[in-house]
């Protein structure tokens, strides 16, 4: 059963089988932990979100028909339930951004890459919410323009737009550390 | 047949910000007008080398991992997965909404409804005008001041021609 695809296990877990719902969890945990993490910014949101799109798969498994691929469906339901507590709470302080750890070894060039992330961190931050899905999406989990489309509920010339909008405002607010030197 | 639109830097620039900086990523029709003004326009040139940058940029910061130690990270999987792994809630199975599509379980209404509520109370009021005539100040106003009544303002609106007898 481990190696069954997703389609397979979601007939079993709709059967009530709970070792299907296990390997399922197990298997987009991990994506799921960090797309939602990356939406909204911290962890202990990210845990709650994506307990709660676990939950709504089991419960709801039995009406659940395969019109598209389980993931782009899973990915839905959390992006759905991120944007939605970000509508709750929309003045999160832009502190709360996540800084990544630096891998640089030398301290001048550590410092740059630091301060460029840090910019390109408060401009994703910064950018409303259905354009940095659409970055995130993008660049996170790596969906192709369309499937990105059924994630978020719209059409690819939508996701486009999105795209194009948020590329530019991250180009605009990165200016001088994009320019070829 | 589709013909392929003129590039020009404008249009470059257009479809770096919806495809991003990978050609490969792009529609097939403009790829090749893009590779020739690439290379015979060092505007583009530098336009794609931005893009690439900000490409790089974007996607380095998203594979990396954020503040946080991987033990944090796992323990927080850990947590989920002790969470969800005891006794789960009975699955929904009832034969009244076995029938609604899986779509509609993506949706959570819980942060619409006070859109809802002005929805419904905007329809509630739109029901009591309806039922009530109108006598209402501005309309008073306006079938006096045309020097009729009320029932002359309709009758301006709605009475029939004399010669054909048909309404307006």
């Amino acid at each position: 059963m481990v190696e069954a695809s997703d389609e397979d296990l979601m007939v079993a877990i709709a059967r009530g089988e709970q070792p299907a719902f296990q390997i399922l969890m197990r298997r987009y945990l991990p994506r799921a932990l960090g797309l939602a993490r990356r939406i909204l910014g911290n962890d202990a949101d990210a845990e709650e979100v994506v307990q709660e799109a676990l939950l709504r798969l089991w419960v709801h498994a039995p009406r659940w028909r395969p019109a598209a691929a389980f993931r782009t469906w899973f990915y839905r339901v959390v992006v759905n339930l991120c944007l939605n507590r970000k509508r709750r709470a929309p003045f999160a302080a832009l502190d709360d951004v996540e800084e990544p750890i630096d891998p640089g070894t030398d301290a001048s060039v550590e410092f740059e890459t630091r301060q460029t992330e840090g910019m390109l961190a408060a401009a994703i931050a910064g950018l409303p919410e259905r354009q940095r899905a659409a970055i995130i999406l993008t660049y996170h989990e790596g969906l192709p323009n369309a499937e990105t489309a059924t994630v978020l509920g719209t059409s690819v010339s939508g996701v486009e737009t999105l795209l194009v909008r948020a590329r530019r405002s991250l180009r605009k607010a990165l200016g001088p550390v994009l320019e070829i030197k | 047949m589709r013909k392929a639109l003129a590039m020009n830097i404008a249009r470059f620039r257009r479809l770096l910000d919806t495809y991003g900086s990978d050609l490969s990523r792009w529609p097939p029709l403009p790829v090749q007008a893009a590779r020739r003004l690439i290379s015979s326009d060092p505007v583009a040139a530098r336009e794609l080398a931005i893009a690439r940058h900000l490409d790089a940029l974007i996607a380095g910061y998203m594979q990396r991992e954020p503040t946080g130690t991987a033990q944090a990270r796992d323990a927080t999987a850990q947590r989920t997965l002790a969470a969800l792994g005891g006794a789960l809630p009975p699955q929904r199975r009832h034969w009244m909404t076995g029938w609604l599509p899986a779509v509609l379980l993506e949706f959570d209404f819980a942060p619409a409804w006070p859109r809802m509520a002005a929805l419904a109370g905007i329809a509630g009021l739109g029901f009591m005008v309806g039922l009530s005539d109108l006598n209402l100040p501005g309309v008073r106003g306006m079938a006096a001041s045309s020097g009729g009544t009320d029932s002359d303002l309709s009758m301006i609106v709605f009475d029939q021609d004399p010669l054909s007898g048909l309404r307006p």
